[in-house]
């Protein structure tokens, strides 16, 4: 010890050192329950020696920075994981409402009114000239038209709601680029600071990537400036440095549903996950694969339904004329648009060509070729009839939502542990900090003792001297 | 690993949320009684039961095809029993005529017996149901027989209707009244001829005529047995359809529900656990013995 001034110098050293450290502490026990808060721990170095030789006494401490705890490839998986995840979820909330729809698990759907729709056909095969079965015949018919259009329109209106969602979600999507472009610059100012300043923005530039992978297809990777670059679908850019791009959601010509643009790129059929990548596969490939089924059933049905009840007679022996309204596809061998404007032509039960044709009021035989449409096998090139058709529907719709599910689920216990990980390592652990404490506590009152102890000699000097 | 608060209440939210979930399906189970209560729980069970109830639906229909149709044919059946006595009666009096002991005086009180028989006959013919004459072929709402002087004329067609009851077995619902009474009215007309002449040998041949006028009757009503018989069969093979179809539904659909009351169990104790064990675990660090 070269001087007592400068060991008063050392202990005043020492006292900030600690009192910095147990700031830390403090920080780290406050934000225990932050969502993406990464734990910090002080860096200690022994401070330069003071004087020459060599009994050159130490130079005390120096507290320099403060690290904080983050694995960057496991904040990216979480990320990774939480894009297929916001698409099973925007998928199964949709899944959840055509099946609703259909309404099969009650057993109340499509099938229940097209085995009526037959029934009736065959009941009025038991006595054809009976009033009151024609009558039954024409209100199923009536029933089994307004169930393909409300089943049809309904899809229509889950996938307007769809198109809608993709409008909001293309606005959140927006506003977290431009909140992930504005943390870019300021982490790129506070960048190699080590300051708390820096962590604080990282952690929250971290949350705001997770939100933007549930969201969206992304991915990322940072700068030398500390900023991250992401680009999307597409090898679309969304954010460089401190400039983000904007989405637009707007129709375009030739297209019913909002298109996806990126710097006027069209990138709708690019985006495959997170929330948007959901909703547009609803949108765009599954309900447009349900309604086309139920269309190819509805032009089936009317099909077969007007070609046989041509060649049958009715009750006053004139040959039948079209029992449902005869569909004109929009484009020729379409069957686009069947389900919804299907509607039953015949309005005087009369006009059921129930008979043979040339045969009495009495005969059957018509009726009975119009109640077997049912058994044939009209659909999917003569493999199935129109019921097996829509249990293959109904069959679709249930594996379709139960791989989301399951996939949901699986990502959900993936992101658990990846988040336990991630924990793990930049969470707070409250047991830790309180050793902190006690640690920095005890240097604390240590160095204190050490100042009062310099005191003390001082003192002792100044008295012999006096 | 190095456990940390938020690790702590992220799991003991997740395993909550688990039991949570599986308390509902289980209780959703035992309140409905139902495993399957979405496409998503068996998207082929699902598929398999719209099959199913469809098949069920059809077997309904049979059934109601037997019923209102069967009750054509055994109303036809019956019916052509009753014409067979008519017509053995006819019989009988005109072999009381063709013999040589009664004079023309008692063959005209014959034939007027006769005539009287005939129009039980043409009445029974003529049967209508339902607003349908069940022996007109498919002009079911004109009377297929007319008669004028002593000639009965058929109006009607030879359209058969046949009615479906089970999956490809279609059953005759009717016969046509020509096949079954044409033969018998016109041998009628013969013998009333025959009689009223007080020709014997003409009242002799119109006899012969009756076993075929019989035969036609018996022909049809056999027919129409054989209807009944595979109705009655098919009804049988529907039964022990129909036990099958709901056998299967019960597979796919019916809740196991002692398993699932003690699911419901077993997750509420499982879940009472673990906020215990919280209670006295979770909520302690080193703070609470820092004095």
């Amino acid at each position: 010890m070269s001087s007592l001034f400068a060991g008063l110098h050392i202990g005043e050293r020492a006292l900030q050192a600690q009192q910095f450290a147990l700031e830390t502490t403090q920080r780290n026990i406050t934000n225990a329950n932050t969502p993406y808060y990464s734990r910090q721990r002080v860096n200690f170095i022994p401070g330069d020696p003071i004087g020459f030789g060599a009994v050159a006494p130490g130079g005390g401490v120096i507290a320099v920075s403060a690290d904080a705890f983050r694995d960057r490839f496991i904040d990216y998986r979480v990320t990774q994981e939480l894009q297929p995840k916001g698409e099973n979820d925007a998928v199964l909330s949709a899944l959840d409402q055509v099946e609703a729809l259909l309404n099969e698990s009650e057993g109340q759907g499509l099938q229940a009114v097209l085995s009526d729709f037959f029934s009736g056909f065959s009941s009025l095969a038991n006595a054809p000239e009976d009033p009151s079965l024609r009558s039954q015949v024409l209100v199923r018919a009536q029933d089994l038209a307004r169930e393909f259009t409300h089943v049809y329109e309904g899809l229509q209106s889950i996938q307007t709601s769809n198109d809608r969602a993709v409008e909001d979600t293309v606005s959140e999507i927006n506003s977290t680029t431009s909140a992930i472009a504005e943390l870019n610059s300021r982490i790129a100012q506070a960048h190699g600071l080590d300051s708390n300043e820096e962590y604080a923005l990282r952690d929250q530039r971290q949350q705001m990537l997770d939100k933007l992978a549930g969201l969206v297809d992304v991915s990322y990777w940072e700068t030398e400036s500390g900023a991250v670059t992401l680009t999307g679908a597409g090898g679309a850019m969304l954010v460089v440095e401190d400039n983000s791009y904007k989405m637009t959601a707007v129709t375009q010509p030739g297209t019913s549903y909002l298109q996806v643009l990126v710097g006027g790129q069209n990138i709708t059929s690019d985006i495959s996950s997170g929330k948007l990548g959901g909703l547009l596969k609803v949108r765009d490939s599954l309900i447009p694969g349900y309604l086309a089924r139920l269309d190819d059933m509805a032009a089936s049905l009317i099909d077969k339904v007007n070609t046989q009840h041509a060649l049958g007679a009715d009750l006053a022996g004139q040959q039948g004329g079209n029992f449902f309204a005869s569909f004109t596809p929009l484009i020729p061998g379409s069957s686009a648009g069947a389900a919804r404007s299907i509607s039953v032509a015949i309005t005087d039960p009369a006009k059921i060509a129930a008979a043979g044709l040339t045969e009495g009021p009495g005969s059957n035989a018509n009726a009975r070729l119009l109640a077997g449409i049912g058994d044939s096998k009209i659909l999917g090139g003569g493999t199935a009839t129109l019921e097996q058709y829509y249990s293959d529907l109904v069959f679709t719709v249930g594996a379709q939502a139960r791989t989301a599910r399951d996939a949901s689920e699986t990502q959900g216990n993936i992101l658990l542990q990846l988040q336990n990980q991630r924990d793990s390592i930049s969470g707070v652990n409250l047991d830790e900090e309180a050793v902190s404490i006690i640690k920095y506590q005890k240097a604390y009152e240590a160095s204190a003792r050490y100042i009062t102890v310099l005191n003390e000699l001082t003192e002792e000097v100044l008295g012999i001297l006096g | 690993m190095r456990i940390t608060q938020t690790m702590i209440y992220r799991n003991l939210l997740a395993g909550a949320e688990t039991l949570r979930e599986n308390i509902e399906t289980a209780n959703q189970q035992v309140s409905t009684g139902k495993k399957l209560n979405s496409l998503a729980d068996s998207p082929s069970g699902s598929a398999e039961l719209v099959d199913l109830r469809a098949e069920l639906d059809c077997i309904d229909q049979y059934r109601e095809n037997a019923g209102s149709g069967g009750f054509f044919i055994s109303l036809a059946e019956s019916v052509l029993s009753s014409a067979y006595n008519t017509v053995t009666a006819i019989y009988t009096r005109g072999s009381a005529g063709a013999s040589s002991l009664y004079d023309d005086a008692y063959r005209t009180e014959l034939a007027n017996e006769v005539r009287s028989l005939r129009d039980q006959l043409l009445s029974l013919a003529n049967t209508e149901a339902q607003g349908r004459y069940i022996f007109a072929g498919s002009q079911v709402t004109t009377a297929p027989f007319a008669v004028s002087g002593d000639t009965v004329s058929y109006q009607g067609d030879l359209v058969q209707n046949g009615i479906d009851v089970d999956n490809g077995l279609q059953v005759q619902q009717n016969v046509a009244g020509s096949t079954v009474f044409s033969k018998a009215f016109s041998t009628v007309e013969q013998l009333l001829t025959a009689l009223e002449s007080g020709d014997q040998a003409a009242t002799q041949a119109a006899l012969s005529q009756f076993k075929d006028a019989l035969g036609d009757i018996s022909q049809a009503r056999a027919g129409l047995g054989v209807s009944l018989a595979a109705i009655q069969n098919a009804g049988t093979e529907q039964d022990s359809r129909e036990l099958a179809i709901h056998e299967r539904q019960g597979k796919i659909q019916d809740a196991n529900l002692a398993e699932a009351i003690s699911q419901l169990q077993a997750n509420e104790t499982a879940l009472e656990a673990t906020f215990t064990a919280r209670m006295v675990v979770g909520q302690r660090s080193l703070f609470d013995y820092l004095a």
